[in-house]
């Protein structure tokens, strides 16, 4: 009797690893049923197109912000640059990429800049605003230009601090909110790099 | 009665010591004698690169793809370099002070600033003043009050010190050291 337990649990133990690999435990919020990312093409910091779709065989990491922001910008890149490190040779299936918020300031020289400090392989992308709209409404970016007139800065722009993944397929599959753990975010992007692509 | 007087003494002068000692030993703010009641510790400053000037002509750089060159006419406008500083200021007056200017030699605009995060958007405003509450302490850190530096002059680079010049409502002026890093 006590054999067929043994049977049994290692039965269940067989079925339970051949689940394992097919449903990796991702850490940020999983978006189920996964679906095609919305495609676009932007401006890179190099003056290239950048179009979504062409990247295909590449996990795409894209966060909404403007390089006058003093706070959520760079906590995010700068987490990108250590996610980054730590992933090693799985970095090189992954392509982060800082979207401009604010393309009337950010100038591909700027984001150029901005970008390479946080890491040299890092981009940064433009549009204007009609380009941008769509990118927006589909991602759910909250962006919105506010007047500072007491400030030297002009204007600021209220904004969401999401990180959206895009699996090698060019699907959109993970959102990580702001201040998502850096080791979180690794286990993830690890995850997504070693996916078939 | 003589212990209970000499252990009273002792309470006394060490409260004086701790009062007028603490700050210049344990912090590296240079506080003058007005600016006793404050102690300013952890002060640091983000990196900034100088963002490149654009280039005269500018015809080699792009694809020839699209023209979105938007040249800005908001005249008097910061088009330019910013970067945020941090610190922790200590109040152990009986009195709350306001922290109303920082001033330091790497930014045309320095101004004091807070963010307000809901739902996961930031939104960052200019304020007047920063309370140090009386017997307390206030933070300032990333995704809250932070100093602001605008047009920022030079490249700010990671292990510097950054002199900067605080004006207090009641305390006056405090000079701190500001250590260049990442958060
Ligand atoms: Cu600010």
């Amino acid at each position: 009797m006590k054999q067929y337990s043994f049977i049994l649990l290692g039965m269940v133990l067989l079925m339970l690893t051949a689940c394992g690999p097919s449903a990796p435990q991702f850490r940020g919020t999983v978006l189920e049923p996964a679906e095609p990312a919305f495609d676009f093409t932007l401006i890179d910091e190099q003056g290239q197109p950048f179009t979504l779709s062409e990247q295909k065989g590449q996990v795409v990491v894209l966060f909404f912000g403007f390089t006058m922001c003093p706070d959520i910008c760079p906590a995010a890149l700068a987490d990108l640059s250590v996610v980054s490190r730590e992933l090693g040779a799985d970095a090189e299936a992954i392509q982060v990429a800082l979207v401009s918020l604010d393309p009337e300031r950010d100038t591909s020289e700027r984001l150029q800049q901005y970008v390479t400090a946080f890491d040299p392989r890092f981009k940064g992308l433009r549009g204007d605003e009609a380009t941008l709209a769509p990118i927006l409404k589909s991602y759910g970016v909250y962006s919105e230009q506010r007047e500072l007139p007491n400030s030297a800065m002009g204007y600021t722009i209220d904004h969401s601090g999401f990180i959206y993944a895009i699996d090698k397929a060019g699907n959109w599959r993970i959102l990580f909110a702001h201040g998502t753990a850096v080791e979180d975010i690794t286990a993830d992007l690890r995850l997504l790099a070693r996916e078939g692509g | 009665m003589r212990n209970t007087i000499s252990v009273i003494l002792l309470a006394i002068s060490s409260l004086i010591l701790a009062a007028c000692g603490a700050a210049p030993t344990t912090t590296p703010a240079v506080a003058p004698a007005t600016g006793m009641a404050l102690e300013i510790r952890d002060a640091w400053v983000r990196p900034a690169n100088m963002a490149a000037m654009p280039m005269e002509g500018n015809a080699q750089g792009g694809s020839g793809h699209g023209t979105m060159d938007q040249t800005t006419e908001h005249g008097s406008m910061s088009a330019g370099t910013t970067t945020a500083g941090y610190m922790v200021i200590k109040n152990s007056g009986s009195e709350p002070d306001y922290l109303l200017a920082a001033a330091a030699d790497i930014a045309e605009t320095i101004e004091l600033h807070n963010v307000l995060m809901e739902d996961n958007v930031m939104r960052m405003r200019p304020v007047e003043k920063i309370e140090v509450p009386a017997g307390g302490e206030v933070e300032l850190r990333p995704g809250g009050f932070h100093v602001m530096f605008i047009d920022v002059t030079r490249d700010v680079k990671e292990g510097e010190s950054i002199p900067v010049t605080l004006t207090f409502e009641r305390a006056g002026t405090v000079e701190v050291n500001a250590v260049v890093r990442q958060p």
